[in-house]
């Protein structure tokens, strides 16, 4: 689970970017 | 002395930020990186990340202000890989025009915009010169990965650009938790291309007389380009010191005006 390890999309690599999407249920925060 | 307790203009109130403009004789540095997919094994953060730590490290050491950084730019060719974000020509430039137009407004007469993305080039040169006629400032749009050539190990292959060995062992020496060697693979140009030719945005390394636009997907099979065996932390330490050392003559030459125009009648503007 990407979103257990990570939260923000900068640390994120390309592969870890659809599984976070998916848990994130579509849902990112643009603060 | 503000600028030895911070050189952070985020962490300023609006008292400190004149002094801090003096003490800087009028230097700020407008930090500018991407969110741009950088091979199946390194963060999208890649450029930010290294771009924020030189500027640090030069501005602790000269004293000089660091505005706050932009996260975004021009990485259409990657939109292909998840978690990349593009903003558009346009954007950047009157992104980069507003907050120079606003730090010139409080005093600061030399932007020091710098960039660690091949594809900001463009937008970020239009930016600092149509600042320097419209301001009257010392503009400078300052490619951070050219302050120095660092050899490479023995052994290593001719190209290593866009999420290759150095580009790794920059984020093994700053974060090196967000490097997932599991996932590093080889990443190879896969296509042919006429004699002095550069992929923008530098993609292949180097300047060619002839850009030719392809997306990542054109050019490479998984968006970077190098091998990940070459990377370390040490490496990157080097890297970092060499591009700091860069950095900071640039700046004690800005900051001591030994950058000297020739004065001419009539308006330059």
């Amino acid at each position: 689970m990407v979103l257990e390890k990570k939260i923000m999309l900068e640390k994120m690599t390309y592969i870890e970017v659809p599984e976070a999407v998916k848990t994130s249920n579509g849902i990112v925060i643009i603060p | 002395m503000v600028l030895e307790k911070k050189i952070m203009l985020e962490k300023m109130t609006y008292r400190e930020v004149p002094e801090a403009v003096k003490e800087s004789n009028g230097i700020v540095i407008i930090p500018c990186g991407v969110l741009e997919a950088h091979g199946p094994y390194l963060p999208v953060n890649v450029d930010t990340l290294y771009t924020v730590e030189t500027v640090t490290r030069a501005a602790n050491e000269v004293g000089v202000v660091v505005a706050p950084t932009i996260p975004y730019g021009n990485v259409k060719q990657q939109m292909g890989f998840p978690g990349s974000v593009h903003i558009r020509h346009k954007t950047l430039i009157n992104l980069v025009k507003d907050i120079g137009h606003s730090l010139v407004q409080h005093g600061f007469n030399k932007l020091l915009v710098v960039n660690g993305h091949g594809g900001n080039i463009a937008p970020l040169d239009i930016a600092c010169e149509e600042l320097k006629y419209e301001t009257g400032a010392i503009t400078c749009n300052i490619a951070i990965w050219e302050m120095a050539v660092v050899p490479k190990p023995e052994g290593s292959p001719d190209i290593d650009a866009h999420g290759g060995a150095q580009e790794a062992s920059l984020v093994m020496a700053i974060s090196p938790e967000d490097v997932d060697m599991e996932s590093a693979v080889v990443g190879k140009i896969v296509i042919d291309r006429p004699p002095n030719t550069a992929l923008w945005s530098r993609m292949a390394g180097g300047v060619g007389a002839v850009h030719l636009f392809v997306d990542s997907r054109e050019a490479t099979e998984y968006g970077h380009i190098g091998d990940p065996a070459f990377a370390s932390a040490e490496r990157g330490e080097r890297v970092l010191r060499a591009w700091t050392n860069g950095f900071v003559e640039i700046l004690r030459f800005l900051k001591e005006d030994k950058l000297k125009f020739r004065s001419f009648d009539g308006d330059n503007r």
